[in-house]
């Protein structure tokens, strides 16, 4: 009888155990991998300043990434490479091949991945190391600034292009 | 007063040796000695679970009547893969302590239910296979990492507590179950990763520093003197 009582103990005991496991899933509270964030400013008053039908697409990448009129984002640089280029298209026409003046910006940085849990995994943090606009006959983007170097989450600018 | 105290001694004294007259056949002799085995749990954990491997050594040594001092020698190598991490984990572990034997045996029945506590200690190593980037734009689409990374000369150190029992199946040959919640006392952790499993401890949460396991134990004693029982 008392063995009986043992057991049903030690039973209990393993029934009150096993619940304790906790899930093991990534919370959306958690801060993933941050986008780089471009913030558009006026050349002469320094002021934000929207840029007209801005279309934005890596290189090497199909997809359109963004298509809208908008004076900032955040724009997703690669994981493990240490230079993303991107075509920054303003004045774009989706019926019109080849519309809008396009300038291509050449995101230089290394980068880091940092271990968060057992259930995110990691994610990249990055370092900037500069920005470079390729030269054409006509380029929108008349200067860039950085802002903050170290590409550790999305809460402030990181780098400011002047139009 | 030193008189009644000892007339008073003499009186128990006189009736334990009129009631161990009485019940003469029921004196019987315990036996002292080791016990040495496997933890079996680990070889069916082994057919059962894909990526385990583990053999734990398990002894104690009966000091007294109730008081067991116990010990435990292991090594295991755990394969971890869910949806972003692909780890290895392998190592040596040792676990000392005691169990206390709260059973109280029928005539010559040598079995045990024990409450006990264990300190125990792993030196181990993991190495990172592969992992995945958190990032909830998949533009770039390329958040998987296959990247070998060692994380070596780890350590950890923690306390168990244990209940469990033991029965003598033929002479001498015992077989037990014991379940232990443990309790993480320190840790060397690796830079940008986090010890998840440590060998002799299982499953560690990141949220919190109790472990949980479970142990099937096969033990032949060797038995060195008997003693009459109180």
């Amino acid at each position: 009888m008392k063995t009986l009582k043992n057991n049903r103990i030690l039973l209990g005991l393993f029934v009150f155990l096993l619940s304790c496991e906790p899930d093991d899933i990534c919370l959306t509270s958690i801060e993933d991998t941050p986008r780089l964030i471009i913030g558009f400013y006026d050349k002469n008053t320094g002021e934000l300043k929207e840029v007209t039908n801005l279309k934005i697409q890596g290189h090497d990448n199909e997809e359109v990434y963004i298509f809208q009129t908008l004076d900032s984002i955040g724009i997703p640089i690669k994981n493990s490479d240490n230079l993303t280029t991107y075509s920054l298209t303003k004045d774009f026409n989706e019926n019109t091949l080849n519309s809008g003046n396009n300038d291509n910006l050449h995101i230089n940085y290394s980068y880091n991945w940092e271990y968060i849990s057992r259930a995110c995994g990691f994610k990249t943090t990055y370092e900037l190391t500069n920005l470079i606009i390729e030269n054409d006959s006509n380029n929108w983007i008349l200067d860039t600034d950085l802002i903050n170097n170290n590409i550790i989450d999305e809460k402030n600018i990181h780098v400011k292009i002047f139009h | 007063m030193l008189k009644y105290f000892i007339s008073f001694l003499t009186v128990i004294y006189c009736t334990s040796i009129f009631s161990q007259e009485k019940i003469n056949d029921s004196l019987y002799k315990s036996t002292y000695g080791i016990k040495l085995g496997i933890d079996f749990s680990k070889q069916i954990r082994m057919l059962t679970e894909s990526g385990y491997k583990g053999l734990v050594v398990v002894g104690d040594y009966r000091l007294f009547e109730k008081i067991h001092i116990a010990f435990e020698l292991g090594n295991e190598e755990k394969f971890v893969k869910n949806e972003v991490l692909n780890f290895n984990t392998k190592g040596n572990f040792f676990k000392a302590g005691i169990n206390y034997n709260v059973f109280k045996n029928l005539q010559d029945l040598e079995n045990e239910i024990y409450v006990g506590f264990r300190f125990g200690s792993s030196k181990f190593d993991h190495q990172l296979n592969s992992f995945t980037i958190y990032n909830v734009d998949q533009y770039w689409n390329q958040n998987n990492i296959e990247n070998l990374i060692s994380f070596d000369n780890l350590s950890a150190n923690w306390l168990e507590f244990i209940v469990g029992f033991k029965a003598q199946v033929i002479t001498n040959f015992y077989m037990g179950l014991n379940f232990n919640v443990s309790r993480l006392l320190n840790q060397k952790n690796p830079e940008n990763f986090n010890n998840l499993y440590i060998p002799g401890f299982n499953k560690v949460l990141e949220n919190n520093s109790i472990g949980v396991g479970l142990s099937y134990t096969i033990q032949y004693q060797i038995p060195l003197f008997r003693k009459l029982k109180n």
